[in-house]
């Protein structure tokens, strides 16, 4: 095969070249829903143990 | 943990477990940083600089940003119940200068007036409040404070400032009016009226506007505290349970949250998620 035969064949197959229009990125709608979700989680709790070390007032 | 560590911002007494001296530096250092940015009292704050450009575009600090962002998501997930747009009604409320200073105010609160809830612009870097609006971003500061501050932490300890309490490890809590509880995993933050409050037109003021109302709650609810992941979820979310009274705690069962309720008359109640945490807990032992 020729030089320049092969040039061209690397420049159709070369996987790192845009075969499209480059697009912007967007959340995948299913991610963006888990993150808004984060906010209201629940923690955990337990019965105590032990005297306490801290303790939650009012703000 | 080692000897907890102490000292005062944002109006409360911080308390810093299991850091080391550099952590306490870069803890403190953020809670002043935040106190000069997001306070109402502060005459150079970013947020005073951002409520009187009312009406138009101002570019923010990306910290801001961030902040107003989350203050935003909490209406959200509250529908509109943790609202930070409540700015002016607490100053018409009474609560124009640091809890501290307030004093018994003969002047009768004079309601504020609107006629939609307008809707805050933010778009990257550059906010729009809208005109008669005013921001208020307490009900995310502090606790998300507590959260970023933990992070500062390199191994186990706590960081609580006010009702908001934030651990890694386990630690044994107080509860108000009484009792105990083990943080295993997460935050407690506890959001009430027992504390700040004050007279304004002989009339008792307190600092938890409902958004339906523009005035303080009358909630039958004196204290709530809430379990969350994190400690800006957990105000948030005892926040949105005090706001809805006698709704408040299947709201926070619908979501899973473990909630316990003090009336004024220090009767304790518990949700359901905060009984099954406790009895789930109990098997496995």
């Amino acid at each position: 095969m020729s030089v320049g035969a092969s040039m061209a064949l690397a420049r159709i197959t070369y996987a790192g070249h845009a075969k499209h229009p480059v697009r912007d990125l967007s959340i995948p709608q299913p991610l963006y829903r888990v993150v808004r979700q984060n906010l209201l989680q629940a923690g955990i709790l337990a019965p105590a143990t032990a005297p306490p070390d801290a303790a939650t007032s009012t703000s | 943990m080692g000897e907890p560590y102490t000292f005062r911002s944002m109006g409360c007494e911080v308390v810093v477990a299991g850091a080391s001296g550099p952590e306490r530096a870069a803890i403190e250092r953020l809670f002043a940083a935040r106190d000069r940015a997001f306070s109402r009292f502060n005459p150079d704050s970013e947020l005073n600089r951002v409520n009187a450009a009312a009406g138009a575009s101002v570019r923010v600090s990306q910290e801001f940003a961030h902040m107003l962002g989350l203050a935003l998501e909490a209406a959200r997930e509250t529908d509109g119940l943790v609202d930070p747009t409540l700015g002016a009604e607490l100053v018409a409320a009474g609560y124009d200068a640091d809890f501290a200073a307030l004093g018994g105010d003969p002047r009768s609160s004079s309601p504020v007036e609107r006629s939609t809830r307008e809707t805050v612009g933010l778009d990257g870097r550059s906010v729009v409040v809208p005109r008669g609006v005013q921001l208020d971003l307490n009900g995310v500061v502090k606790s998300r404070t507590v959260d970023d501050a933990l992070a500062l932490l390199s191994g186990e300890g706590f960081v609580s400032a006010g009702g908001d309490l934030a651990v890694r490890g386990t630690l044994v809590v107080a509860l108000p009016r009484g009792g105990t509880v083990r943080l295993v995993r997460g935050a407690l933050a506890t959001s009430g009226t027992d504390r700040r409050r004050w007279v304004r037109g002989g009339t008792v003021q307190h600092h938890l506007i409902d958004p339906r109302t523009g005035a303080p709650s009358s909630s039958p609810w004196e204290q709530v505290t809430v379990c969350g992941l994190t400690c800006v979820g957990a105000d948030v979310a005892a926040k949105a349970a005090f706001l809805l009274g006698s709704d408040g705690a299947s709201w926070l069962d619908v979501r899973g949250l473990p909630g316990r309720f003090v009336t004024a008359d220090d009767d304790v109640v518990v949700n359901h998620a905060w009984q099954r945490n406790l009895e789930r807990a109990a098997a496995c032992t």
